[in-house]
């Protein structure tokens, strides 16, 4: 049946056909059965504020489809991305474990569908199903590894390209399956982030961003259409990013 | 939190002989000054629980240590690695006379795969690391600045 805005909502946890490449849904029949009844789905348009960093912590959320941009404030008041999460991740996990507010604002990067779950539904179910609290610890090592390559990165104090080639790169890493791709070596992504919040990311301006963007493209590194951006020389990415 | 509140909370649940059996295992150890606990890139061993003490921990940038800062009893070391059977991203050096905890590796796992009621205390400590690891990006984040911002002659 055709849906509204080709949204596909994901109604029913046991039914989805996602979730055995998911980290978090991966679960015991008995536990999504659980999950499926305390959940409340929703589905949000781009740019919508799932959670707001310093709010109480009211629950967790799993993106179902979907990215969202994790992001907090610095000392200085700027806005740092902290990264961005893909469909199969809880968002707000760590606020709600520790009963503490949340730690950083969710926004969404695209029409998005999510189930919350209430910060103490959340915990019963944890105590209630050991395998969910240990794929929560397989998020959270996760989240921490990619926490400490954030930090490694700040040390590095390394040049605006080479920071953006990093993006590039981890991007690349979830490519999209285009019909009628010809050449293997060239690698699709959707980016939804404008050119200010990857200069977030990278920690320099819009107009850095944008220069830099064009100095790829003029090397054929790189190709813009839209939300779709193709990798054209991965190896010259790689070799400008020294760590 | 203090050390004895961490095991508390780690073991909470477990039947009481499981718990006698960890209880061989652990080994209160103290050391001196400047002891190297954890090395980054290292796969530890043992769980070590702070006891006494503080401790700086740092990652290694470009072969250098960047100080993440000073953490005192009751932290956890060594667990995000263990679980995920990855080299260490941090190192802890004792920065006074320490008193430790240690839990050897195997006997931990057995313990959580025998008792996975124990992985939401596990949560609870990663939660910790994750918050500490948020609050260096927020406190350090980049700042935007106009050096080096253009692709390297050689590079082209």
């Amino acid at each position: 049946m055709p849906t509204a805005y080709n949204f596909h909502i994901i109604q029913d946890c046991l039914k989805c056909t996602f979730r055995e490449h998911r980290l978090f849904c991966d679960l015991p029949r008995e536990a999504l059965s659980k999950l499926q009844s305390i959940k409340a789905t929703s589905v949000y348009p781009k740019g919508t504020l799932l959670c707001l960093e310093g709010q109480a912590a009211r629950g967790v959320y799993i993106l179902c489809t979907g990215r969202a941009k994790l992001s907090t404030t610095s000392s200085e008041g700027k806005s740092i991305i902290l990264r961005i999460a893909e469909a199969g991740e809880v968002l707000g996990l760590t606020a709600t474990m520790s009963k503490t507010p949340y730690e950083a604002t969710v926004e969404t990067l695209e029409p998005s569908q999510a189930n919350f779950i209430s910060h103490l539904e959340f915990l019963r179910f944890l105590e209630e199903y050991p395998a969910v609290s240990m794929k929560v610890a397989q998020q959270l090592t996760h989240n921490c590894k990619c926490a400490y390559n954030e930090i490694r990165s700040i040390g590095l104090s390394n040049s605006v390209p080479e920071r953006i080639a990093k993006l590039l790169l981890s991007w690349a890493e979830h490519p999209l399956d285009l019909p009628g791709k010809k050449k293997s070596q060239e690698i699709a992504i959707r980016v939804t982030l404008t050119q200010g919040e990857i200069a977030q990311f990278a920690g320099t301006s819009r107009e850095t961003v944008s220069r830099v963007l064009s100095e790829f493209k003029k090397k054929g590194w790189l190709r813009i259409k839209g939300a779709t951006w193709v990798v054209l020389n991965k190896p010259a990415l790689e070799q400008l990013v020294t760590t | 939190m203090t050390s004895s509140d961490v095991i508390k909370d780690l073991y909470a649940g477990l039947p009481d002989k499981l718990r006698q059996e960890l209880a061989v295992h652990e080994q209160a150890v103290t050391v001196p000054e400047g002891t190297a606990l954890l090395q980054c890139g290292t796969y530890p061993q043992q769980l070590i629980i702070l006891h006494s003490g503080s401790v700086e921990t740092s990652v290694l940038v470009a072969g250098k240590p960047l100080s993440l800062g000073v953490a005192g009893a009751g932290r956890v070391f060594g667990l995000q690695s263990i679980l995920a059977k990855t080299p260490t991203d941090t190192s802890v050096t004792c920065l006074e006379e320490c008193q430790v905890i240690l839990v050897p590796k195997k006997a931990f796992l057995d313990a959580l795969r025998r008792n996975p009621q124990m992985y939401l205390a596990v949560a609870k400590l990663l939660s910790v690391d994750l918050q500490k690891a948020h609050g260096f990006l927020r406190r350090n984040g980049r700042r935007p600045g106009r050096r080096g911002t253009s692709i390297p002659r050689s590079r082209k």
